[in-house]
């Protein structure tokens, strides 16, 4: 019949390049180029004065403020106390968020009793918070830490709820007939079966957390890196601007690469977040 | 309306004159046996004996109560009146294999058990089964005969006196099924307790059971030797029941 | 003839099986309640070494006496008694008896041979006629070596010994049927029409293997189609006739 007029090829094997090297490697250093050549460009412009250096400082400028700050210390007591405050809102949300999580998930009558309160709460825009928050707690530390915690408990409190109220109840069942006690059940059925949501809830937390964070540290305040932001735009040092912004972009990255790895240490049994699938 | 509810679980059925049958002790023992949902009597004053090392088939269709009779006797559901003297864990083998998917095979295999089992029975006993060398793998990893096979060795591996298979073969298909049925003939035959299987296959019934109950509407309504409830069956609806699978 | 059964076993050492005034009615539910009445008052004591041929025309309930005397079929009237010396009385009434002692008595005392081959798929049939020996504890590779033998005699090919006997020929498969019957050498021995699809010289194989077990001294009851292998293997007959009331045949 019809002759077979082209042959097709097969890429069987991994594409390789002339030189040998894979193509996943040849790609990934391929992702760092336009980032690379953006900061050279900036460079180039902001030294060359196409940019002004008010508008947009060179990187090496923001590299410059950045050992300076660090060298005498600033910017170690102003990244700390963000980081604390943003810890201490992040256990005490997360701790309360994880028991009423745990509570309702396992109590129809606590869900009754709770859950719509929460839900309540939680439908209020942050923003619209921050006055009566004000009048509370006043501008000082217990305030910006509530804020804090009350981002992160929601987030916890609702996957926590629903990673619990998922657990295969034939799982439940095989407890039973093996005779598990209380903390085994919970400790080999519950929080592994519930794992997944948790962790859905912490990224969601830190994400909210982050946010809850820079708001808060618009209010009053002589440390941190939201008044260090604050303090630069008085001076219209746009250096400094551009710094906070980096730093809070990366510690973004950090806390997302941190969730990243509580996966990987709990969950690499799920299909999903398996590394590989061996048969 | 009495309803004396007595359901009393010991390690295992306490070796004594009066819990023996003949020579051999007993695996479980019903009397009088009543479950209702809701309103609606599904098992009426049953009673059961099995001994250990007896296979027992419950054959009956979907509805039947077979499979609430055997949750009675794992302790899943408490009996609504009537006794049952059984031991405190019997062996659960469900139609699903009900492993946990975040714990490796031998974790599995030795669950609640881990002082007693340990990581060294959990490999003996899943080598019993085909699957030797496999105590660090993933139940994600695993076909559904192998998974159903991990949950025959974790029913197995601390020597029960009393075995309840619900159906364990139904997920599977025909070809795993029949080595299934061997593997369970060769394991039983090695351990000795007593089983019971609810099933609606007869050839399984046929193949593995010793004695064979009937049952329809919560009622047992024949009993006896298998091949003889088999080959010559006496109530109507065993008659039915046989008469509709082609013969073997 | 006594109808009594009581210590028959113990004043003659000899009686291996005993059967009084058995009847075999089948009530067919399922349509309309039909009654067939395939055995009426047979009765029958069976001794060590001898060889009971069963002989009467077709419908005349033979294979049906058979399998009431192994417990297959339920007697609906009479007593079946089999030697059993873990009794105090010395006999087993399979009549009512606990599963477990009737399959107590298949492995160790009553083998059967029945026409059909029903066994489970895939086996081979090695493993299948060395398994009644492995179930009664002996070590797996003096059954294999047995069956092997057993096997050999009755002239099945050693290259099926392997294979399932699902695909073999109904000649084939009925061989592998009675070696995996006569294996143990059971005290008593129910045989049903073994010989049916044998070819003569496999029919006089046969018939020896069944006067050696008789020689041996056990306690055999057979349906044999051919004259010859009855005249062989006989050392009394016992006639059937089919019940006066039946309303159809039942083989």
């Amino acid at each position: 019949m019809a002759d077979l007029t082209s042959s097709r090829i097969d890429h069987a094997a991994p594409a390789r390049t002339h030189s040998g090297v894979s193509k996943a490697v040849l790609y990934k250093w391929l992702s760092w180029i336009i980032p690379a050549l953006v900061v050279v460009l900036w460079e180039v412009a902001a030294r060359t004065g196409v940019i002004a250096s008010q508008v947009l400082p060179a990187p090496s400028s923001v590299l410059g403020t950045a050992l300076d700050l660090a060298r005498n210390g600033e910017l170690a007591v102003h990244l700390g106390v963000s980081l604390l405050r943003a810890v201490a809102g992040f256990v005490i949300g997360g701790s309360i968020g994880l028991a009423l999580g745990i509570l309702v998930g396992f109590s129809p009558l606590a869900q009754a009793l709770l859950d719509r309160s929460i839900q309540m709460v939680r439908a209020v825009p942050f923003l619209a918070m921050l006055p009566l928050v004000i009048v509370w707690f006043g501008v000082g530390e217990v305030a910006k830490i509530f804020l804090v915690s009350l981002a992160v408990l929601f987030p916890i409190y609702i996957n926590t709820m629903l990673g619990i109220r998922q657990i295969d109840p034939k799982l439940m069942e095989l407890a039973k007939v093996i005779g598990l006690n209380w903390t085994a059940v919970v400790r080999r059925i519950i929080l592994p079966g519930a794992m997944p949501s948790i962790l859905t809830g912490v990224r969601y937390a830190l994400a909210h957390a982050w946010l809850a964070l820079v708001i808060a540290e618009t209010l009053a305040t002589t440390k941190g890196i939201g008044f260090l932001a604050m303090d630069a735009r008085e001076f219209l040092q746009t250096n400094v601007i551009l710094l906070t912004i980096i730093i809070y972009a990366i510690i973004g990255v950090v806390a997302d690469a941190l969730v990243r790895f509580l996966e990987v240490r709990f969950l690499s049994w799920h299909a999903n977040y398996a590394q590989g699938v061996h048969k | 309306m009495n309803a004396s509810v007595a359901l009393s679980r010991d390690a295992d059925i306490p070796a004594s004159s009066e819990n023996r049958i003949g020579d051999f002790p007993l695996a479980v023992s019903v009397r009088g046996l009543q479950r209702r949902y809701g309103a609606r009597v599904v098992i009426d004053a049953l009673d059961l004996d099995i001994q250990k090392g007896e296979f027992v088939a419950l054959l009956g269709e979907s509805g039947c109560g077979k499979t609430t009779l055997l949750r009675a006797l794992a302790g899943l559901d408490g009996p609504d009146a009537g006794q049952i003297r059984a031991p405190e864990r019997p062996s659960v083998v469900f139609q699903e294999h009900r492993l946990l998917p975040w714990a490796t095979l031998w974790e599995n295999v030795a669950l609640g058990h881990e002082a007693t089992v340990g990581r060294a029975g959990a490999a003996h006993a899943l080598a019993e089964v085909g699957l030797s060398g496999r105590e660090d793998d993933w139940p994600r990893n695993l076909s559904g005969g192998q998974a159903q096979r991990v949950a025959l060795a974790r029913a197995l591996v601390r020597d029960p006196a009393l075995l309840l298979l619900d159906e364990p073969f139904a997920a599977l298909d025909a070809l795993t099924r029949i080595k299934m049925h061997r593997l369970v003939k060769e394991l039983v035959a090695r351990h000795q307790p007593g089983v019971l299987i609810v099933t609606h296959d007869i050839g399984v019934a046929r193949l593995l059971a010793h004695r064979l109950m009937v049952m329809q509407g919560g009622e047992v309504v024949e009993a006896g030797l298998t091949d003889q409830v088999l080959d010559d069956p006496q109530h109507p609806y065993t008659q039915t029941l046989v008469s509709s699978v082609l013969p073997v | 003839m006594t109808t009594s059964i009581e210590t028959s076993f113990i004043d003659n050492d000899a009686l291996m099986l005993r059967a009084v005034g058995i009847g075999k009615t089948f009530t067919l539910h399922g349509q309309g309640g039909v009654q067939i009445e395939a055995l009426a008052g047979v009765s029958l004591d069976v001794e060590r070494g001898e060889c009971v041929v069963l002989v009467g025309p077709s419908g005349a309930g033979k294979s049906t006496f058979l399998r009431c005397l192994y417990g297959n079929y339920l007697a609906s009237t009479g007593a079946i008694a089999i030697r059993d010396d873990a009794q105090a009385a010395k006999y087993l009434p399979i009549t009512g008896a606990e599963p477990r002692d009737v399959l107590r008595l298949r492995r160790g005392v009553v083998g059967y041979v029945s026409q059909f081959l029903r066994v489970i798929p895939r086996v081979s049939t090695l493993d299948l006629v060395a398994e009644p020996l492995v179930s009664r504890g002996v070590e797996e590779d003096e059954a294999r070596a047995r069956a092997s033998a057993l096997l050999a005699r009755l002239n099945v090919p050693e290259r099926l010994w392997h294979l399932a006997p699902a695909t073999f020929s109904g000649g084939e498969q009925q061989r592998v049927n009675i070696a995996r019957g006569l294996i143990a050498e059971h005290p008593v021995l129910l045989l049903d029409e073994p010989t049916a699809s044998l070819d003569a010289e496999n029919r006089d194989i046969v018939a020896s293997l069944i006067v050696e077990a008789r020689e041996r001294g056990a306690a055999i009851v057979g349906i044999f189609h051919d004259e010859d292998t009855r005249a062989k293997v006989a050392t009394r007959r016992l006639e059937l006739r089919p019940p006066v009331r039946h309303t159809a045949a039942l083989h």
